[in-house]
């Protein structure tokens, strides 16, 4: 990675990377070789062909947790559509139109997202999700779920059966005790992540009046879909 | 044109073999034309549970590289004229054979046969990659453990993803009187978890243990249990809609349709 310095101040430049844990890992080794170099330097990261993602966010600033030395100005984009992004714009500003996701999401599968996330399916152990946003499962919530990324503890996780192996909302974590018979939601009071009914259950319309969303799946018969 | 499907799970040691030798025995028996393709390469086992291992002289990497012809691998069964085996390399290795190849050669046997069944090895790598290749359908093979299901889904999910295949789930080696207390995961919280069709359920039969080490499938011995679940496995196959067997009360499928409707109002 290269380290360039201009009227705008001193840049890192992340570009080229396919993957996030790629990028992560040669920023650390960069920042590494160069921290006595730098000094007490101020920095922006310019992430190019990668999206801005809240691990991507994350990752970064934890790396930069690791020399305390340098501070990290913001991480940015050259893409003019982007434009730049500061730490700090990204916490609530910045956040991207709502996903919806319209199937269970499996063991394995990641799915991340800078915005809020509705999943309208189950999410099945082993599957993980992290949101910038809040966190909306209508179905079996057993996975991973991480929303507010990275460190936004004013967020929400709602499922209609909430029995996730672990959350974490901003920077508080908590692991799942199997429970959850009904609709409730999971939010941050004083450092601690609460469970409460979730009480004001309605559908979003798509779900409620399209049935392909009712599983008709489990009704089926062999014979009738594949002859 | 036959129809080539593949038995896959994730998990090793919950069946597929045993599942691939029982419906391609059972197929054959109701009059189809079947080949069995034994996908993991460097671990073969098929050809074992078929009674056929000392008949092998060329196999599918022999095929593949052009060594031999197909219609000199394949072996033909012991009990059916029209039944085939071809066997994997046991001196190779997984990366013998691209999914490429494997697509090219499923898609000739298919010409020639009704049905074509792959037997998939463990794991997500090359080799079900390779099996997975030249399928029309998988049926996913899932044993009442945790471990297990979870395996079948990301196997699922990974089939999904290609958006080729829709899977099928075999539960196999369910107890019903360990499920009766609990001791063992239903076949609710399993179809709950992995929301694909069920294609049958398979006891635990002693009989399995001795039907594989003689070299027999249990699907011809008609007073299985499992034979009688590989019957009707069979049949459905063919497009026959058969109730699924006696195990323990299944108001619960509709159990799970009830509760997600309950939300609407």
């Amino acid at each position: 990675m290269e380290i360039k310095g201009d009227k705008r101040g001193l840049r890192v430049l992340a570009h080229g990377f396919a993957r996030e844990s790629d990028l992560v890992e040669d920023l650390q080794v960069t920042l590494r070789s160069r921290v006595e170099f730098l000094g007490s330097a101020t920095l922006l990261v310019e992430v190019d062909g990668l999206p801005l993602t809240a691990t991507l966010f994350q990752q970064i600033s934890d790396i930069f947790g690791q020399f305390p030395t340098l501070i990290l100005r913001g991480i940015q984009s050259p893409d003019p559509h982007n434009g730049l992004l500061t730490l700090e714009q990204t916490r609530s500003h910045m956040l991207s139109t709502p996903m919806v996701v319209r199937h269970t999401v499996r063991s394995g599968q990641q799915i991340t997202h800078q915005g809020d996330l509705i999943i309208v399916g189950d999410v099945n152990p082993g599957a993980t999700l992290a949101a910038a946003g809040d966190i909306f499962v209508f179905g079996w919530l057993r996975g991973t779920v991480y929303a507010g990324q990275p460190d936004d503890r004013h967020h929400n996780i709602y499922a209609i059966r909430f029995q996730p192996s672990q959350i974490k909302i901003g920077d508080v974590l908590a692991l799942g005790d199997g429970n959850g018979q009904q609709p409730e939601y999971a939010h941050v009071d004083k450092d601690l992540i609460v469970v409460e009914l979730w009480t004001d259950v309605h559908l979003p319309d798509a779900v409620a009046t399209d049935a392909r969303y009712r599983r008709p799946d489990l009704l089926g018969h062999f014979a009738n879909s594949s002859h | 044109m036959g129809e080539a499907i593949v038995i896959t799970s994730g998990k090793g040691g919950v069946g597929k073999t045993t599942t691939t030798a029982n419906l391609g025995a059972g197929l054959a028996k109701a009059g189809n034309k079947v080949a069995l393709i034994d996908a993991d390469i460097g671990l073969r086992n098929l050809d074992v549970v078929m009674g056929l291992e000392n008949r092998i002289v060329y196999d599918l990497v022999d095929v593949v590289e052009g060594f031999a012809k197909l219609k000199h691998a394949l072996i033909k069964d012991k009990r059916f004229e029209n039944l085939y085996l071809l066997p994997a390399a046991q001196t190779r290795d997984k990366t013998a054979v691209t999914p490429d190849q494997m697509r090219d050669l499923v898609g000739q046997m298919k010409a020639d046969f009704d049905f074509v069944l792959i037997d998939s090895p463990a794991g997500i790598e090359q080799g079900f990659k390779n099996a997975v290749a030249g399928a029309d359908k998988a049926l996913v093979v899932a044993t009442p453990e945790v471990s297990s299901v979870r395996d079948a889904d990301r196997i699922i999910g990974l089939l999904e993803a290609q958006e080729k295949h829709k899977p099928f789930l075999i539960i196999n080696r369910i107890r019903a009187d360990m499920v009766k207390r609990g001791d063992m995961m239903d076949i609710d919280d399993m179809i709950e978890i992995l929301a694909i069709e069920l294609l049958g359920v398979v006891p635990e039969d002693e009989a399995i243990v001795v039907s594989t080490n003689r070299g027999e499938p249990a699907v011809l011995n008609p007073q299985s249990r499992a034979g009688e679940a590989y019957r009707n496995i069979v049949r459905r196959l063919q497009g026959e809609n058969v109730p699924m067997m006696k195990l323990e009360d299944d108001a619960g499928f509709f159990g799970r349709l009830r509760k997600l409707m309950g939300f609407k109002g």
